[in-house]
């Protein structure tokens, strides 16, 4: 392919994945989602304006067309598809899948389906979200999850440090103290519901902990980077380079 | 963790996924599930006995029970996830999935519904499989495939090299060739189809040609290969080594 087109809308080349932010200003540390050393392809981010971590979780409806404006935006720029930062962007998933032409999975809840096909409906699935007051029936639906999956869901909204540091939106971030609070409310479902077959971690800020969480549980774990890394699986198609013996 | 327990079970250790393979020979290329450097972890390959391809394709529910022991089997060796290699094998997705408990995704179909998800519900998914004769949407259906969006099947059981080589086992295979066989499909399909949204590849034998295929359409193309690689993710999460 020697002769290569501009795009006018470019300011740089080779982004695979574009990624929608939300208005939201906090630490953001090597495997978070709004981290780019999170990822083995470079991403390019989008912040948008007024989509507060409130708004999104609330579905506010008058988000809509600048979520979806950010979206186009990163498609014109060339992104080859998009995802975001918050799994409650999973109110805006149709809206803008309905907007461009690229695959779009803006939420780590659109792997629960998935994760529930390798699991099956005796055994559960465990959701640890920000906020667990916020995902309700509603937006699980949005997912297409079928009503008879074993779901338990857990929120971190009442764990003092994720509440200060990171749904407050604290000036810093502790990851030993994230990664205690999380693994203490993996645990604590796991022990609950000991037929759990695997735990999905909607916030965009917790993979950090997904192998902690892992190692104390034994169980598989998802969470929003495996999903983007799937996107980019999809989008950009490998050439084997392997040996034949 | 210094102290390390023996499994009575296991051969070798550090194997994550484990995968059933047709009792089938046919040369397994770089791509190929069937090929271990398609990855950048090990894999353990189990074949299931008497499982061919055309007795796999044409529907065989007396190996429901062969399959489920074949997974047990993996289990015990150490395996944290299972799957196959033949989209096909999604017939035996629940008597495997019941047997054992880790995670099963025995077919590359799995990912349909969520690709629908990525996309408008009106723009088509294409299917390319071994041979459309057997994958009907009823297949799909019962295997628990269920999307709103339209799904186009194209077989490559006429191709003259995938036949030979694929499904006849003449012992032989000509990438360049199936190569081209495959690419051909897939832009014929897009041009019946413009609103088609992304491609996915059931057949183990064709992500060796899923880039030439997407350079060729410039569509999303799904494969085995991508979902053993997503499956394989969620069972040894990394650890980020990443700057602040």
């Amino acid at each position: 392919m020697p002769v290569y087109k501009a795009r006018p809308k470019a300011e740089a080349y080779g982004y695979c994945i574009g990624i929608l932010l939300l208005d939201y200003r906090g630490a953001f540390v090597p495997g978070d989602v709004g981290n780019a050393t999170t990822y083995g392809y470079p991403v390019l981010y989008k912040t948008v304006p007024g989509a507060t971590s409130a708004r999104v979780f609330a579905a506010d409806p008058e988000l809509e067309t600048d979520v979806i404006k950010a979206a186009q935006e990163l498609e014109a720029q060339g992104a080859k598809g998009i995802s975001s930062d918050c799994g409650f962007f999973m109110n805006f998933q149709s809206a803008v899948a309905k907007s461009v032409n690229i695959p779009v999975a803006m939420s780590s809840l659109l792997q629960l389906p998935f994760v529930a096909q390798f699991i099956g409906k005796k055994r559960s699935i465990g959701v640890i979200t920000a906020d667990s007051r916020a995902l309700g029936n509603r937006v699980l639906e949005l997912t297409g999850l079928k009503s008879e999956t074993n779901l338990v869901v857990r929120g971190m909204q009442d764990e003092p440090n994720f509440d200060k540091m990171i749904a407050k939106e604290g000036d810093h971030l502790d990851t030993d103290k994230i990664e205690a609070e999380t693994v203490a409310v993996a645990k604590r479902m796991v022990k609950e519901n000991p037929d759990m077959g695997a735990i999905v971690l909607e916030c965009s800020m917790l993979p950090p902990y997904s192998k902690a969480v892992q190692e104390a549980t034994g169980l598989p774990v998802f969470d929003f980077i495996n999903m983007i890394d799937y996107l980019q699986r999809g989008t950009h198609a490998k050439s084997y380079d392997g040996r034949y013996y | 963790m210094a102290v390390y327990k023996t499994r009575r079970s296991a051969e070798s250790y550090g194997q994550a996924v484990g995968i059933l393979l047709l009792d089938a020979k046919a040369p397994f290329i770089p791509g190929d599930v069937a090929n271990a450097s398609s990855y950048s972890y090990p894999v353990i390959y189990k074949t299931v006995e008497g499982l061919s391809t055309a007795v796999c394709l044409n529907g065989a529910p007396e190996f429901n029970v062969k399959m489920a022991e074949a997974a047990k089997e993996l289990e015990a060796a150490g395996v944290r996830g299972i799957s196959s290699d033949c989209g096909f094998m999604l017939q035996f997705q629940d008597a495997v999935r019941e047997a054992v408990k880790v995670p099963v995704a025995l077919s590359s179909l799995l990912q349909i519904p969520f690709i629908a998800k990525t996309l408008e519900p009106s723009r088509p998914i294409g299917v390319i499989t071994a041979d459309s004769t057997n994958l009907t949407p009823d297949f799909l259906t019962r295997g628990g495939i269920d999307v709103p969006n339209p799904i186009i099947i194209r077989g490559m059981q006429d191709e003259p090299e995938f036949k030979t080589a694929v499904l006849q086992e003449k012992g032989t295979l000509d990438s360049d060739l199936i190569t081209e066989e495959t690419v051909r499909i897939a832009r014929d399909m897009v041009k019946k189809h413009p609103t088609m949204g992304a491609i996915l590849l059931e057949c183990s034998m064709l992500p060796p040609y899923a880039k030439a295929v997407q350079d060729a359409i410039d569509l999303p193309v799904y494969d085995f290969v991508s979902m053993i690689d997503y499956l394989e993710s969620g069972l040894h999460q990394q650890a980020y080594r990443g700057q602040y």
